[in-house]
């Protein structure tokens, strides 16, 4: 790859991609410096709490009222999403790396929160431990009000243990499957019986009552195991250090192919750093092979990824609290409901004929009415079908690319240069009519981006 | 085009009353590359999103539980529209009394699977994967069945929908949403994407060639199937909603002999948690009302012998009502078989017992994907095995 390659490469997978004035300046500087600059502030700068207390002792109250509630909560968890991906778009302090590294962790450690606080919770715990140690990740997740709702940990007693969690602890969140026997999975649920939560307060509580101490076997060890116990040893397994590197491989290198020795090299490091996930990351980002020509997009941008990068490009406001969902809704990734505990499969799933032509009008959709309909599935609690858009309810300020291209002569050539790994030939006797169009530069500047924004090439990464 | 539509109109004129298909067509069958008949078996898929409350869709009018349990939603013995012995359709599936007479409907009592899941989304992604409660696939069963099929074109499977559902994804992109043919071929009208479609692209990108490939495919497919909307209109009587809409779409698609194989249509709104009688008596109205003109059409055009329509929803409702006058999330429903050319009519099995229940909800008694797996081996002569995963006790269905 070309050092401006890589450096684009190096932003779009180990963030959202670059905002004009970013790369402007980015795209001089060494590459070394660039990755270091990732891993310097990698603490969570936390999100303002929202001004909604649910109350402790619901129960007192009536089952309308009480209803009520759930609804208004259900309502809240929206804002929780939109606070999320504003931060996505226009981060406070924090490394852009840790907000993507939480958006894989939320697909890893797939959950549908039901309640606002129980999402802040979830959020907090991914977005903390980010780019901590993956014990302690683990740990936080597993104690989190959602995933203990999520996965039915809350009826797992003594008496009646509920394996939910212990499977999806070891199948998805750890080893994968054929890692482990059923027997692991009846004695590791055991030791996560107890493990339990104040739904109201969305904070965790050990049972002790519900908690069976008896002696356990699991994966060879035996001892009156508690959950943390089994944590470690999963840990231990340096089958779950590969599992990992697996999976950051494809969300962060090449979805389509895995390449075996680079995946092991990456899971030697998760291994010895003890689960240092900065460490692993570095290693990462830093080796020779994360630059080779046949990653440059390779994978597919998420649905997410895709609005938040457009958002960064174009500095999009949104006009009202749907702004960022109802994007999410469509193209089938929205944040707090993946579709199942294993998380968005992602890659080529993304696209389909009818998917396919929604993403390539986005970015029509932010500037005027679209010929497209993007409406979402139907939702089965609604009493009818659903309208849809066909404008999203954003603002651009087009500001920073025309700063960005203000000087220059050949201003298709820069914006490609910025927007895409790869420049679309742009032969086709409509494009040279479509962009005729435009008179002045900023006429030039929008038409042209608006362009190369709406073609495949935008849609890889 | 125009000329082509015209001379079509004009033809219809002169060959006047000669209107109806398939014969209309036939006779210009030359102007057609390739094939322009569909000879396979063909199916539909309708699915009622929500959670249809069959127990009172087919009242089990002889047992005085149903009476006891629901007070307020239980619909009298002498209003039903008796099927037999036992069962009787709510009131509001009048329009495919008919059909029902003349054997062309088969009913599954009980059609569910171990463990239910009683939430809409995970029980709707179960019923379209044909997973078991503890896996979670990634492609639907009929994107499976797709992609187990020698040769497809992208419009083999189609959705009367904007978007795709589940059920029809799978890795070979067979399967296409489809609102109307008009306003698809409207959607590739930007200057943009049409300048796209004209653009020579480099097909050495693994990626890029498979994003081109499949926008080139969603523009193919609209001409096509605007070609097709053009031969046939329909005159059906459809309720004028949605899926009114959508089922009359198909009606001509499938008059102007479209070769495609699966059509799934949605009619939403069965979440019926408060005042269920009339709502859901305008929404199995709608539904009967839609069928029926369907089928009519079909029968017109010769066209009901080859299709076989299935009708399920992703759980039915618990048997006590709850205190608003509605039910809650409950499991194992009835599904419907509807058809020219069934082998067997009538209902297969006896009611789900409303004495046995399992945390109050009825008990199955057939496994989903058995009546998948008879519908993939002996309806669609495809590979039920590799398609479902898994071999499952043979339903002598067809």
């Amino acid at each position: 790859m070309k050092t401006e390659e890589k450096i684009k490469q190096l932003h779009l997978r180990a963030g959202f991609g670059l905002r004009p004035e970013e790369w402007a300046q980015k795209r001089k500087e060494p590459l070394k410096q660039q990755i270091a600059a990732l891993f310097k502030q990698t603490e969570a700068q936390p999100f303002a709490p929202l001004a909604f207390a649910y109350p402790e002792d619901p129960k007192s109250l009536s089952k309308e009222k009480r209803r009520m509630l759930r609804k208004k909560s259900r309502k809240l968890r929206k804002q929780v999403n939109n606070q999320w991906i504003e931060r996505m778009i226009r981060p406070k302090k924090e490394s852009p790396l840790l907000d993507k590294m939480a958006l894989f962790w939320h697909g890893h450690f797939a959950c549908e929160p039901k309640l606002h606080h129980h999402a802040e919770e979830y959020l907090a715990a991914i977005r903390q431990h980010a780019l901590g140690n993956f014990k302690d990740l683990l740990l936080a997740v597993s104690k989190s009000t959602a995933m203990i709702l999520y996965l039915n940990n809350q009826q797992n007693r003594k008496k009646k243990p509920n394996e939910n969690f212990a499977r999806e602890l070891m199948e998805l969140f750890t080893l994968g499957r054929g890692h482990y026997k059923e027997q692991d999975i009846k004695e590791s649920a055991r030791a996560f019986t107890g493990w339990h939560c104040n739904a109201q307060k969305a904070q965790f509580k050990f049972k002790e009552r519900q908690h069976d101490a008896g002696s356990k076997t699991f994966m060879g060890q035996t001892g009156n195991f508690g959950g943390e116990d089994i944590i470690n040893i999963i840990l231990q397994q340096k089958r779950c250090a590969e599992f990992l590197a697996e999976k950051l491989y494809a969300f962060f290198v090449n979805e389509r192919q895995p390449n075996k020795k680079h995946i092991s090299a990456l899971a030697n490091t998760i291994y010895s750093s003890n689960y240092d996930l900065k460490v692993s990351l570095r290693f990462l980002f830093e080796a020779k092979w994360f630059y080779r020509p046949e990653h440059l997009g390779a994978n597919i941008k998420s649905p997410v990824f895709l609005l938040v990068h457009l958002a960064r490009i174009l500095d999009l406001q949104a006009e009202n609290e749907q702004a960022w969902i109802q994007p999410q809704q469509v193209l089938g990734q929205l944040l707090f409901k993946p579709p199942n505990v294993a998380g968005w499969p992602g890659g080529r799933s993304w696209i389909d004929h009818s998917l396919l032509l929604m993403r390539l009008n986005l970015a029509a959709a932010i500037f005027e009415k679209t010929n497209i309909v993007f409406r979402p599935k139907d939702d089965p609690k609604a009493a009818g079908r659903g309208k849809g858009f066909r404008k999203l309810a954003v603002r651009a300020n087009l500001a920073p690319l025309n700063k960005l291209c203000g000087q220059e002569k050949d201003i298709l050539a820069e914006l490609s240069d910025y927007l895409l790994l790869q420049a679309p030939k742009l032969s086709a006797p409509n494009f040279q009519a479509y962009l005729s169009l435009a008179q002045t530069k900023e006429e030039k500047i929008k038409a042209g981006s608006l362009l190369l924004l709406s073609t495949p090439e935008f849609q890889i990464c | 085009m125009l000329n082509r539509r015209s001379f079509l109109k004009k033809s219809a004129v002169v060959t006047a009353g000669a209107m109806l298909l398939p014969a209309f067509l036939k006779a210009y069958q030359n102007d057609w590359k390739g094939k322009t008949e569909f000879k396979d078996k063909r199916l539909i898929i309708l699915q009622l999103t929500g959670g249809n409350d069959g127990l009172n869709t087919l009242v089990p009018f002889e047992d005085d539980i149903y009476y006891q349990k629901r007070p307020r939603l239980a619909i009298p013995k002498q209003e039903l529209i008796k099927l037999d012995e036992l069962q009787g359709w709510n009131p509001a599936m009048q329009p495919l009394q008919t059909l029902w007479e003349e054997g062309e409907c088969l009913i599954l009592n009980a059609v569910g699977y171990p463990d239910p899941d009683r939430s809409h989304f995970r029980s709707m992604d179960i019923w379209q994967t044909g997973s078991a409660a503890n896996e979670f696939w990634s492609k639907g069963w009929l994107g499976r069945y797709l992609e187990e099929l020698p040769q497809t074109k992208p419009y083999t499977a189609i959705e009367l929908d904007n978007q795709l559902s589940l059920a029809l994804k799978g890795d070979k992109m067979a399967a296409l949403a489809v609102n109307n043919p008009k306003q698809f071929k409207r959607q590739l009208n930007s200057p943009i994407i049409q300048a796209l479609l004209e653009q020579q692209h480099a097909a050495e990108h693994e990626q890029l060639a498979y994003l081109y490939q499949t926008l080139g495919e969603t523009e193919s497919s609209a001409n096509y199937l605007m070609e097709k909307a053009q031969l046939y209109t329909s005159s059906g009587d459809y309720p004028k909603t949605g899926f009114g809409k959508d089922l009359k779409q198909m009606a001509e698609l499938i008059a102007a002999g479209c070769e495609t194989q699966i059509y799934y249509a949605s009619l939403t709104g069965f979440d019926t948690h408060a005042n269920q009688k009339n709502k859901q008596a305008q929404l199995l109205g709608q539904y009967a009302q839609a069928v029926a003109a369907l089928r009519q059409e079909l029968r017109k055009a010769g066209e009901w012998e080859n299709t076989l329509i299935m009708t399920f929803s992703e759980f039915g409702r618990r048997l006590a009502e709850n205190g608003s006058g509605g039910s809650d999330h409950g499991t194992a429903n009835n599904l419907y078989l509807m058809g020219g050319g069934l082998k067997k009519a009538g209902i297969y099995n006896a009611p789900a017992s409303l004495s046995q229940l399992d945390q109050g909800d009825l008990i199955y008694d057939i496994d989903f994907r058995r009546v998948y797996q008879a519908i993939l081996s002996d309806w669609l002569q495809g590979d039920a095995q590799a398609v479902l995963g898994r071999s499952l006790p043979k339903l002598d269905i067809f």
